[in-house]
């Protein structure tokens, strides 16, 4: 379990639990992440992700259950081992009151490997001067001067939560470019979350989903999209109501057409829905975000009649 | 580390020096209440109260405000992270931290007040004289400013989670407050209870940073010291309502009796009820008339009493007097005494009288063996080191081994009122006048040797002397009663209260010897022992269990024991004194206490089993919310971080949630429910 | 650079098969000849920001349809034109894509005939521009 090792997955959690009050925020949270994978940690806000990480950063105490990170106990972090991971956390925090080159002063002093041309290339591509105080930078700047904070040190393990928030849309492609060029390396690990799944698409390995503190999917983005499908099924009068099925997440009817949101359709699921005898079965792949969000939505239907049926379910 | 040290000074200098300006700002405003022109106690100067006060309220704000400062924009959401995300142990990202808020702390406070003391310092500035020693209790209040540093730094990084944590905020404020009235007006004690207190709340505030706020993570050193800081924060707050209970009651009305002598030359035993003279009888126990006059002034009747200064503490040197507080001018000076226009000190270093003018506040007169002389002039002999200054009514006696000076201010002249015959050495010696409010105000001195009892009027003229009486037990004289027409004098011997005990005391008579200087006549009468004096209880005596008194006692007990071992005397006088306040007490309430000890132990049990945690360890908490009493309960309801607890839902029993096996039935915790919409091909189910 | 590849996240598409279909359509458009080499994968990941591993997704689904070659060490090629699929193969994909095709034109009220124009006169056009050694100017 201890020693700095490079084998062995990079984040290894097992039953991570997380109690504030009375509220499970992280329940039972089993989770492997190998080497030189790209991660996309998803969720809603609160669904557990932002108290996950802070957990595995030993930041939070875990109520139960274990994390280890590198091979090491997520509740005994070292010197060493900080040094190995890069976390930008939300918000990108900077002190104020420093220039940019002062931050990187500061900063370069308490690690022992330190990139200056890392530190200066990601500088120079956000557009930063050295003398700029970095209170008075804008938000992308300041993610870029965080960025280059936490890229210099090279670490093996980079932990990013939401570094694309409040981000404009040319900083969070430079933000990209930047975890790219992470990974040139093998072995370097990025474990990121956020709610731009366009972004997620371009880079992410694996993606998991978190609900209310319960992993709800851990695969890759073509699985996800594979497996949540879209059947739209057109009817010669108004539709019937949606039939009970285990995976159904969304259902949507207008006057002639109902479409159901489907979580690893089954034949049976096919067959339940031929059942409904439908003049046709449309299967439709659905984009990342459109999946998503009827993965984590309200489950219920959505009904845009021109008069009211009630809601269901 | 010093990357961490330097961005701290840097980020914080500002409001140092915007806190600098502040205190300087409220130690200038008290600063000039002592120089207003009507106040009297200005030649107090950086010990008046009014001054005082900023420093002992305002140095603990400064400290607090640094303290809150440098840790609660840091514990914002995840700006913590990028402060402790490091290589570097927390370790010394905390100590870095607090070393930069003591190098800012300690000259923002310091500057200007030491500005004050060079101030006061400066010949002009104050009708009195001036000893550098005397900005130590300004010294003391800004330490205990960091005190209340660390305990800020503590309170802020406290994990915010529930309404008790603001509660705990308050707790350590008073913990800190605890230590710092704990440390009194002994210098000693003060000294002890900063050394003590100030590594405890270092230690906790450490631990607290170290564990990100939470209390599981801490090392076991810091826990015991937070437990620390918060027994002495409910214990203060335990005090403070039971004296603020007690401050809604009038006054304890005392009642008791007293041996007096009226101006006839009656020894009268006087009973006091409710604070009032409820009635008079005499030595052999029959009632004495007492009319409505006299009840109402009671203090036109009586000769006196004169307080006989003894002087068997530690000789030749000023007694060191560990219990008496440091904080009044009168340690370092003596009273003052007024005369027309000027104002008069004894100076003990130096060992002058001085007499300054109270409008140019300029040293005008030295007063020495010859008598005083202008300052201007060389400097007379001085009186050397006194065995004690008896100061009343503008006529002081100076006291030695083998002299004793009088001083008469208006006529500046100093007499020798005495020398010693071969083998005489001085036990006790007081000015013997009339109560204030009679109508004579002539006044003699009494001596009280080892050979003699010797009368004589201020400017050593004798009125008597008679042999030292003998008694088959240690006696000392205390009070002396004067009737002047007469010359008649009486004192008052009382049994050595430091060689018997309370019990002992109460059947050992006491003595008044008369003495009647004319008719060269001296009668001895015994007089039976007075009852204590003792305060009727009001309701708030109900209250008396919030006080827990047993581990003050205890610990006033083995400092004196200490201090004995070590051979400081003022480190054993100063606990001793404390003990002996607290000896007759502690015989009224052990009981209460200890039952107080046992309710609280079997309420923190009671808590413990309920909650789930008990276990071996439990035992020794328990014998300590035994010892800390109410006290030690409210700490330990703070100080634990109690588990969640819940139901099984595998078999209804109560369980911890941050335990993987339940108690009952062994299972583990369900995974959360499955509803068929997973997609966890890469794992994420437990195997 | 001639191939022009651009993606479009967040589409009913994914990227490797946005990529594929980029190369495809620069193949049938004469814009590559077979032999010339394809950008490597960090390349291409760096230029069009995606995770290097949806490119190489993207060229090995391609390699297995026979349009590019791997050659160890030294990357992608367009290959020689050639089929890598059986007849039967053929006729399944092209059934599927006629069952695409007439379920998109479904309820434009077309009659077969009116389809079949322009559906011939397109199939002509690409006819032509994949024979080799026609390329295009632009």
């Amino acid at each position: 379990m201890s020693g700095k090792g490079n084998e062995g997955p990079a984040i290894a959690i097992r039953g991570l639990t997380k109690y504030y009050g009375g509220q499970k925020v992280v329940d039972q949270l089993h989770l492997e992440i190998p080497r030189g994978c790209i991660f996309g940690f998803l969720g809603r806000n609160g669904a557990g992700k932002t108290t996950t990480i802070r957990m595995l950063m030993g930041i939070v105490e875990p109520t139960r259950g274990t994390a280890e990170v590198l091979g090491h106990d997520c509740t005994r972090w070292t010197p060493e081992l900080r040094e190995r991971v890069g976390y930008l956390a939300e918000g990108h925090h900077v002190y104020g009151w420093m220039s940019v080159a002062e931050c990187g002063r500061f900063q370069a002093g308490f690690y022992r490997r330190w990139n200056w041309d890392i530190f200066h290339a990601v500088i120079g591509h956000f557009n930063l001067k050295e003398k700029q105080r970095a209170g008075g930078l804008s938000r992308g700047q300041r993610a870029g001067l965080c960025l280059a904070l936490t890229l210099a040190p090279e670490p093996e393990l980079l932990v990013l939560d939401d570094p694309a928030l409040g981000l404009d849309p040319v900083a969070r492609r430079s933000l990209l470019e930047a975890m790219l060029y992470v990974t040139r390396q093998d072995d370097r690990t990025i474990l990121f979350s956020s709610h731009l799944l366009s972004d997620v698409e371009r880079v992410a390995d694996r993606i998991a989903v978190m609900d209310r503190g319960v992993l709800r999917a851990y695969c890759t983005i073509d699985d996800f999209r594979a497996r949540v499908r879209q059947f739209i099924l057109r009817f010669k009068e108004r539709p019937p109501a949606p039939p009970e099925l285990p995976g159904l997440v969304h259902s949507f009817r207008t006057d002639r057409e109902m479409a159901l949101t489907i979580v690893n359709a089954s034949d049976a699921d096919r067959a339940v829905m031929s059942g409904l005898r439908p003049e046709a079965i449309e299967e439709v792949d659905l984009g990342l975000e459109e999946a998503f969000v009827s993965y984590v939505g309200e489950r219920g239907e959505k009904s845009f009649f021109l008069h009211d049926l009630g809601g269901k379910k | 580390m010093s990357g961490i040290f330097w961005k701290e000074v840097r980020e914080n200098f500002l409001w140092a020096v915007l806190g600098m300006i502040g205190f300087g700002i409220a130690l200038a405003y008290g600063w000039s209440t002592v120089f207003a022109p009507n106040n009297w106690q200005s030649y107090q100067s950086i010990l008046s109260p009014s001054f005082l006060m900023v420093t002992t309220f305002g140095a603990p704000i400064l400290g607090m405000a640094l303290g809150f400062l440098q840790i609660m924009p840091e514990r914002l959401r995840d700006r913590w992270a990028f402060l402790i995300h490091r290589p570097v142990t927390p370790n010394r990202i905390f100590w870095g931290k607090a070393a930069a808020g003591l190098t800012l702390y300690f000259p923002a406070a310091l500057i200007p007040f030491l500005l004050a003391g060079w101030h006061a310092s400066m010949p002009g500035a104050i009708a009195a004289p001036f000893d550098w020693a005397m900005i130590r209790p300004g010294l003391a209040d800004i330490f205990c400013g960091a005190l209340f540093y660390f305990g800020a730094l503590l309170t802020a990084l406290r994990e915010t989670k529930w309404f008790g944590s603001k509660a705990f905020g308050l707790l350590a404020a008073l913990g800190c407050s605890a230590v710092v009235s704990g440390a009194g007006n002994s210098l000693l004690q003060t000294r002890e209870a900063l050394l003590v207190g100030l590594p405890i709340l270092m230690v906790a505030a450490w631990g607290a940073f170290c564990a990100n706020g939470e209390f599981n993570p801490q090392p076991r050193l810091a826990k015991a010291a937070l437990a620390l800081v918060l027994f002495f924060g409910a214990a203060e707050l335990f005090g403070l309502v039971s004296t603020l209970a007690e401050m809604t009651v009038q006054r304890p009305p005392w009642n008791g009796q007293q041996y007096q002598v009226d101006l006839q030359g009656r020894i009268l035993r006087m009973q006091y009820k409710y604070g009032q003279l409820n009635s008079v009888s005499d030595v052999q126990g029959n009632p004495v008339p007492v009319s409505a006059e006299m009840k109402e002034r009671t203090e036109k009747w009586l000769a006196g009493p004169g307080l006989l200064q003894s002087l068997r503490d530690s000789f030749p040197e000023m007694p060191k007097k560990g219990h008496e507080s440091y904080r009044i001018f009168e340690n370092y000076f003596s009273d003052p005494g007024y005369t027309d226009g000027m104002l008069w000190f004894y100076a003990p270093k130096q060992g002058f009288s001085l007499g300054y003018h109270r409008q140019n506040r300029t040293l005008e007169w030295i007063g020495g063996v010859e008598g005083f002389v202008h300052s201007e002039r060389p400097k007379p002999q001085p009186f050397g080191p006194l065995g004690s200054v008896v100061s009343q009514n503008n006529n002081p006696l100076l006291l030695k081994k083998d002299t004793v000076y009088s001083l008469d201010w208006v006529e500046l002249q100093a007499y020798r009122l005495w020398t010693p015959q071969a083998g005489e050495t001085l036990l006790a010696a007081g000015v013997a006048l009339p109560s204030w409010e009679s109508d004579f105000n002539e006044m003699a001195c009494v001596l009280q040797t080892n050979q003699h009892i010797l009368g004589m009027t201020m400017k050593g003229d004798p009125l008597f002397e008679v042999a030292a009486p003998s008694f088959e037990k240690t006696y000392l004289s205390q009070y002396c009663f004067f009737i002047p027409k007469d010359n008649r004098f009486f004192i008052e011997y009382r049994p050595d209260g430091r060689k018997y005990s309370d019990d002992e005391r109460k059947k050992m008579p006491f003595y008044m010897q008369e003495i009647d200087a004319k008719n060269s006549t001296v009668t001895m009468t015994e007089m039976p022992p007075l009852p204590e004096w003792h305060a009727s209880r009001p309701w708030t005596k109900c209250l008396d269990f919030l006080n827990y008194r047993v581990w003050n006692d205890a610990n006033s007990v083995l400092s004196a024991w200490i201090g004995k071992a070590i051979g400081s005397e003022e480190m054993e006088d100063s606990f001793r004194w404390n003990r002996d306040h607290f000896h007759g007490y502690l015989r009224h309430n052990l009981i209460p206490d200890i039952i107080t000890g046992l309710l609280a132990a079997a309420i923190a049990a009671g808590l413990l089993w309920r909650r789930l945690v008990w276990e071996r360890g439990c035992w020794g908490l328990l014998a300590l919310v035994f010892l800390g009493g109410l006290a030690g309960l409210v700490a330990l309801w703070f100080w634990f971080d109690w588990p969640r607890v819940e139901a099984c839902p595998a078999c209804g029993k109560r369980r911890r949630t941050d335990l993987e096996a339940c108690p009952g039935c062994g299972a583990g915790w369900p995974e959360p429910v499955r509803d068929g919409t997973e997609i966890l091909t890469f794992g994420g189910e437990n195997v | 650079m001639p191939l022009h590849l651009a993606i479009t996240p967040g589409g009913d598409t994914p990227i490797y098969r946005q990529i594929a279909d980029g190369v495809r359509r620069a193949i049938l458009a004469g814009k590559v000849a077979p032999g010339d080499p394809l950008p490597s994968v960090r390349a291409l990941a760096e230029e069009l920001v995606v995770n290097p591993n949806t490119v190489m997704r993207a060229f090995a689904d391609l390699a297995r349809e026979g349009l590019v070659d791997a050659q160890a060490g030294r990357g992608f090629f367009i290959a020689e034109r050639r089929q890598p699929y059986s007849r039967a193969e053929r006729e399944r994909r092209l059934r599927a894509a006629v069952e695409t095709f007439v379920n998109a034109i479904a309820f434009l009220d077309f009659k077969p005939a009116e389809v079949l124009s322009p559906l011939r006169e397109r199939l002509e056009e690409a006819e032509a521009q994949q024979t080799p050694g026609k390329k295009d100017a632009s």
